[in-house]
């Protein structure tokens, strides 16, 4: 795995697709596998557009990136004890920052940042959006599903029974 | 404004692989529920390559013997079984769709219905394509199950975990080509199995036996990709040979075994041995990883460790690299032993920078997640002396522990007290007795009280 050339102080300008430019610094940018891959091919220079995120969007994307740049808790440590406990304590914060980050989040915002995400294929936003509208979804009966996202059901009745019926299984 | 923006169906305008994303975090029969919402979630529960079928659907069936199942019962068991079989018989015959994820966990019955529903889940899941299949059956330690041999040739599978099963080899060589992660659970498998089967993976990065019982030679040879090795407790094993160039963590727990030792990437060790065998025995043991740099030692009493001084003196200490030695035991030593064992320890590993001694929780936790209830640290070498001492991190004399900082900046800090303050003058002098004896301590300042 080649690590692209990243320098500290240079920035990536990144515009969102309704024009706005949002400089990111390229250590905090190679969270998104998508710029990380640009940069390797040496293609950063000038706006980089992306054209499926908007600017309110870009704005929490860059937000999260900050506040995991330096927080990076993988690899091999064999630091001693003390550093162990300060490494498990940031984690605990930044769970605790993950989920309020998310939680302050509106429906709206959410589907936009699930499908910023994937775009710019940054893992762990994807995943912790993810597991938020599955947690939103857990335990909930199809109609509660229905009135909390407005799912409109396109079966008919008779349709619906036969789909109910095919996966019995799932709610005796 | 909310209310406007919620109106809008966004979620079912997701792209489907966000979906299926989604729903990967959910139990199977929840996302199965989620299939009458509407067209878009129906096809997303039928094309939805992460599939679990686990005690969130079998939890009417956590009995072990299936004689504990009246007709009725068994009856809808065996109804379940069909519609969850046909839920993945329809993604490989009718679809082809290629799976992620397949996990069965499952308490293991011992009948003819049982065994054909698993095995079509394999057959299907293999066929499928599956990355990561998980077949767990949870049992004391009955292993009749005998795996499909299909699952030996499944060369899309990237991580395999198998649990309460046996594995019996097959007349061709076993092809696990793609194969980064396997774990083995209660997995029971003869010497020629497992020789076929480590044969058969050349890519495999992380493997864990546990519990696993039947071959009694561990032949790690070829798996030059492997970086991370869990043997813990295969009671049969009675040698191992390493040849594993990229090794770089190993777990081992269980008896002292033969080894032959080609590892020099390995620098980080977890062990757990009986230490009821000859002291000269399980020295010649640790002697094998003379090169490791970090070792984790559990042990049930810490004064189990200790080497007499006759011995010490005959014999080179066996871990002459070590930078870092932590000593877990059940029975953490008192005032009176730390002394003697720290002594042990510092001839163990006379270049340790850090040696300590706690009370750890079990073994074969993740390796940076165990916490110290007790730790006594003390980096023999470096300028400032640390002594640690604490329980649940938690200062029980916090005055104490303030006073004691100031009066010991330089050579001692002594955090989160737990034992009475007399006491305290006991312990820190016959610990500082003895580090004394080592030169590089002497030249520090030794200030004991303010």
């Amino acid at each position: 795995m080649s690590t692209p050339s990243v320098s500290v102080n240079r920035v990536l300008k990144l515009k969102s697709s309704d024009g706005e430019i949002f400089e990111v610094k390229q250590t905090v940018a190679v969270q998104s596998g998508v710029l990380k891959q640009m940069m390797e091919d040496g293609c950063t220079e000038g706006e980089i557009p992306l054209n499926n995120v908007d600017s309110p969007t870009l704005a929490k994307i860059i937000e999260w990136c900050n506040k995991h740049h330096d927080n990076d808790v993988e690899g091999r440590v064999l630091s001693e004890e003390r550093e162990k406990e300060k490494e498990k304590e940031k984690a605990a914060d930044m769970k605790k920052w993950e989920s309020e980050f998310i939680d302050a989040l509106n429906r709206d915002e959410i589907y936009f940042l699930l499908t910023g995400s994937n775009y710019m294929d940054i893992k762990e936003l994807l995943d912790c959006a993810a597991q938020k509208v599955a947690d939103m979804v857990k335990g909930k009966t199809p109609e509660a599903i229905r009135e909390m996202f407005n799912i409109q059901s396109d079966f008919t009745e008779e349709e619906e029974e036969a789909i109910r019926k095919e996966n019995q299984w799932a709610f005796d | 404004m909310n209310k406007r923006i919620d109106k809008v169906d966004r979620i079912s305008e997701l792209p489907e692989p966000i979906l299926h994303h989604i729903l990967s975090f959910l139990p199977s029969d929840e996302v199965a529920r989620t299939s009458v919402l509407s067209t878009k979630w129906e096809t997303a529960w039928r094309t939805c390559p992460v599939l679990k079928f686990d005690s969130a659907i079998f939890k009417d069936y956590s009995l072990h013997s299936i004689t504990n199942l009246n007709e009725g019962e068994l009856r809808r068991r065996n109804e379940l079984f069909n519609c969850l079989a046909q839920i993945i018989r329809i993604r490989h015959c009718r679809f082809m769709l290629s799976m992620e994820k397949f996990t069965l966990e499952i308490s293991l019955f011992v009948d003819l219905e049982f065994a054909a529903f698993v095995e079509q889940c394999i057959c299907h899941a293999v066929g499928c394509n599956v990355k990561e299949l998980k077949i767990l059956f949870i049992a004391e330690d009955i292993n009749w199950y005998i795996i499909p041999p299909i699952l030996l040739f499944a060369d899309s599978i990237e991580h395999l975990e198998l649990k309460c099963c046996t594995l019996k080899s097959p007349r061709n060589y076993v092809n696990l080509s793609s194969l980064r992660k396997l774990v083995l659970s209660k997995v029971y498998m003869d010497d020629h199995m497992i020789k076929n089967l480590l044969g058969g993976c050349p890519l495999i990065e992380i493997l864990r036996l546990e519990d696993c019982g039947g071959f009694k030679s561990l032949e790690l040879v070829g798996l030059t990709r492997l970086e991370d090795l869990f043997i813990i407790s295969c009671m049969d094993l009675v040698e191992i040979n390493f040849e594993t160039p990229n090794l770089q963590f190993l777990a081992y727990a269980g008896n002292i075994v033969s080894l032959s030792v080609n590892a020099l990437a390995l620098s980080e060790i977890y062990l757990m041995i009986p230490l009821n065998v000859e002291t000269q025995r399980y020295i010649e043991f640790l002697a094998n990883f003379y090169f490791s740099e970090v070792l984790t030692w559990h042990i049930s009493k810490s004064v189990d460790v200790m080497v007499p001084r006759e011995l010490r003196e005959k014999i080179p200490s066996p871990l002459s690299n070590l930078k870092l030695l932590n000593l877990n035991c059940n029975v953490a030593p008192t005032g009176r032993t730390i002394a003697k064992v720290v002594d042990t320890l510092l001839w163990f590993a006379p270049h340790a920078k850090t040696i300590s001694v706690g009370k750890f929780g079990d073994f074969g936790r993740a390796r940076q997640q165990t916490v110290p209830e007790i730790a006594v640290t003390c980096p023999h070498r470096s300028l400032n002396d640390v002594i640690t001492w604490s329980k649940n991190r938690k200062p029980v004399c916090s005055s104490i522990e303030q006073r004691s900082r100031e009066a010991w900046t330089k050579t001692m800090r002594i955090r989160g007290l737990w034992l009475a303050p007399d006491k305290l003058y006991h312990f820190v002098f016959s610990a500082l007795v003895s580090y004394s004896r080592y030169p590089s301590l002497r030249s520090n300042s030794i200030r004991v009280g303010a």
